[in-house]
């Protein structure tokens, strides 16, 4: 044992890094390459606007531009892909995990009755796939608040309403 | 809850004031309570469990601050519209610039119209967006104050906007632009009669009311006292400002005097050619005025201190000519964070913050700061704060000595390796000088490594850090409401992880812990959290 002076045994609680992480909606991906591709179309217009007014003509510079906003579009496309790979959650009975980041890692665990309170948002493109962000909002600095972003609206609603009826269940114990 | 519902019903009322008077023989005083209920039967009920909609006024206000914003960014525009002779082509900016606006003002209308609010399930709901459809619910509960706020075009149309504000993370968590005042009244005393109901929030609703408080006094600094915090104030710090301020007003000052600085340092330059000898002349002028400066200012502000005990939690005052008192909760302590630099272990000084929650992100004015305890009161203050921390067992740990080696990598050899080839030119060989750098970054890590300790115990955590200004906090589990378990490539390569505790007043960042140990106290505290029913905020 690592910790020798914790009175519980370490190793018979809840782990989370034991945890089966529930992806986000395979469709929030498809939203997602969605806003990117609507994202790089209007960068790709610039880009031409750019060149158009700096004088035609192929130049070694124009190029470059293409390559460059080429390799930026697979760059974001890959990353839309890895971020849905490696994000997850996982609600448990007392608390919330949210796993993130495609180059550095974190883990958040939450305790359900830490939160403050919920928000269900939906954006255009969501809401085409009826798909939603639920944020979870804790006290003080916004370090520990978390937004999952891109499941489905009904999930999101019945996580919310789990994490509140804790919340609230929290405040009548005492 | 129930009883604003049915309120239209009489016999419902008559209950409910009967159930009123009934705990008057309590000895609750109940007058504010009573009010409420007359003003009940005089003006109408509000159901807050029906959608309801800001009141027209608010149409108006919202138009008006478009106005004012739209002006604001575009009046250049205006000018040159309504001042240039040439008309013809500037009516396309017009033309944009009324688009916009109109644009602008046909959004917050129908703005107006999506905006809705009312109860449900002992919660209120916000619902508003155009586009970007929200559902905002706050547990009732968690609501900390309710504000009113009138500008003179309110008070026209007798209307308030009311700011409700949670312990949540972004300020005030939501505006309703303008009710009506009296329905703003009778808002406020639902949340107030519903937070009444719930014994939790009696607590903090109890620190509200001004009662004459029995308190003790913990500290009191005498005028020795407070002239060793001034000494062992960071005055490094005062003469970067004074430098800064120093340069910035150089111009001016040169002008003033007809004096040229630059020129003065050159002439010293020509005279002795050493740069020591100007060195030393200007050092000690600027650590005198850089240490009178902070003396002073330290004096001014910490003048008179006095720190109390309450019985709630911590009180502290001071100032000479501006007075500033301060308090906080015992509950609301999230963080007790104290520390000593060189100069103050000399005096055996600590000083002290203890970080309240609050709902600003980072409000400083929320905690409390001592800036200069002894050991004894220290202790009394942790004593107070976390009576179990004396009696348990805390066991010390180390950090991954792998952090010294990251810290020589990135603060040591690759700038040294930098500065050698940036210097290489101008100073040959003598550029791997800079390597001397590698050494020191090397010991400062090592220091940085072997200071850095973590204590575990069942009921809390003490951190040690810091080489030359030593910091320690210490916290509590129960009062954690998030734990981040976090890894960069390196950390992951290496089983290594920053572990963050959150707390509602700010974080606490182990690094370098290893990543089966971290994962293991992450479980722990989450449990120890979880089962805990203590009022934690």
């Amino acid at each position: 044992m690592t910790f020798q002076n914790l009175p519980v045994h370490t190793d018979q609680l809840p782990r989370v890094s034991e945890l089966q992480f529930k992806q986000l909606d395979a469709k929030s991906r498809t939203a997602e390459y969605i806003t990117t591709t609507i994202l790089f179309s209007i960068l790709f217009v610039a880009v031409n606007v750019l060149i158009f007014t700096l004088g035609g003509g192929f130049v070694w510079w124009v190029g470059a531009l293409y390559a460059g906003w080429l390799a930026l579009f697979g760059l974001a496309m890959w990353l839309v892909e890895k971020n849905y790979q490696v994000t997850g959650y996982a609600i448990r009975q007392r608390d919330i995990v949210f796993r993130t980041g495609v180059i550095a890692r974190s883990i958040i665990t939450i305790p359900s009755k830490r939160v403050q309170h919920c928000e269900i948002t939906e954006g255009p493109i969501q809401k085409m796939f009826k798909l939603a962000s639920l944020k979870v909002f804790t006290a003080g600095g916004s370090g520990s608040d978390l937004t999952i972003s891109g499941i489905q609206k009904d999930d999101a609603a019945k996580i919310k309403e789990f994490i509140t009826r804790k919340i609230d269940a929290q405040d009548e114990e005492e | 809850m129930h009883r604003m519902k049915k309120s239209e019903e009489d016999g419902e009322r008559l209950t409910a004031h009967g159930a009123r008077e009934g705990s008057e023989d309590v000895g609750i005083p109940l007058d504010k309570e009573n009010d409420i209920s007359l003003s009940n039967q005089t003006t109408d009920w509000y159901d807050f469990s029906r959608r309801s909609r800001q009141s027209a006024a608010a149409i108006l206000l919202i138009l008006l601050r478009l106005v004012k914003t739209l002006g604001r960014q575009v009046w250049p525009i205006l000018l040159i519209v309504l001042f240039n002779p040439n008309k013809e082509g500037d009516y396309f900016y017009l033309k944009i610039f009324g688009g916009i606006a109109a644009f602008a003002a046909v959004r917050s209308i129908i703005g107006w119209f999506k905006f809705y609010f009312y109860v449900e399930n002992e919660e209120l709901v916000i619902e508003r967006g155009v586009l970007k459809k929200s559902k905002l619910n706050v547990p009732i509960g968690r609501i900390q104050t309710v504000n009113f706020k009138q500008n003179v075009i309110h008070q026209f149309f007798n209307v308030v906007s009311v700011e409700i504000d949670t312990a949540g993370s972004s300020g005030n968590e939501f505006i309703i632009q303008a009710i009506s005042k009296p329905k703003a009244e009778a808002l406020r005393k639902y949340v107030e009669s519903q937070k009444k109901e719930m014994p939790s929030t009696q607590k903090i609703t109890e620190n509200f009311t001004p009662v004459e408080e029995k308190k003790k006094l913990l500290l009191q600094l005498s005028p020795i006292d407070l002239l060793k915090i001034g000494v062992s104030q960071n005055h490094l710090r005062t003469a970067g400002i004074i430098t800064l301020f120093f340069w910035s007003f150089l111009d001016d000052i040169e002008q003033a005097f007809n004096w040229k600085f630059l020129d003065v340092i050159q002439s010293y330059f020509e005279n002795d050619n050493s740069f020591l000898t100007i060195f030393l002349m200007i050092l000690p002028f600027f650590l005198v005025v850089s240490f009178i400066l902070t003396l002073v200012n330290s004096v001014l502000r910490d003048y008179n201190l006095k720190f109390w005990q309450t019985e709630t939690g911590f009180k502290i005052q001071s100032g000479l000519f501006n007075k500033k008192e301060n308090s906080a909760n015992l509950d609301k302590i999230q963080l007790l964070i104290w520390n000593s630099n060189p100069l103050k272990r000399i005096f055996k000084l600590f000083t002290l913050r203890m970080s309240q929650a609050a709902s600003k992100a980072v409000s400083h004015k929320n905690s409390i700061n001592v800036p200069g305890i002894y050991a004894t009161e220290l202790e009394a203050v942790q004593e107070v704060w976390f009576p179990a921390q004396m009696h348990i067992d805390y066991e010390a740990h180390n950090i991954s000595k792998l952090i010294t080696w990251r810290k020589v990598l990135y603060q040591g050899i690759l700038p040294s390796v930098l500065l050698i080839v940036f210097f290489w030119s101008s100073w040959g060989w003598y550029a791997l000088s800079w390597l001397l750098l590698i050494g020191y970054v090397y010991w400062w890590a090592n220091q940085f490594y072997e200071t850095w300790i973590y204590e575990v115990s069942d009921e809390g955590l003490r951190t040690n850090s810091g080489v030359i200004t030593r910091t320690h906090i210490l916290l509590h589990w129960y009062k954690i409401q998030g734990v981040r378990i976090r890894q960069g490539l390196y950390q992951q390569r290496k089983d290594v992880a920053d572990l963050i505790f959150y707390t509602a007043a700010g974080s606490v960042t182990i690094p370098y812990v290893e990543l089966q140990k971290a994962e293991i106290l992450r479980d722990y505290v989450i449990f120890k959290s979880e089962i805990d029913g203590r009022e934690w905020m």
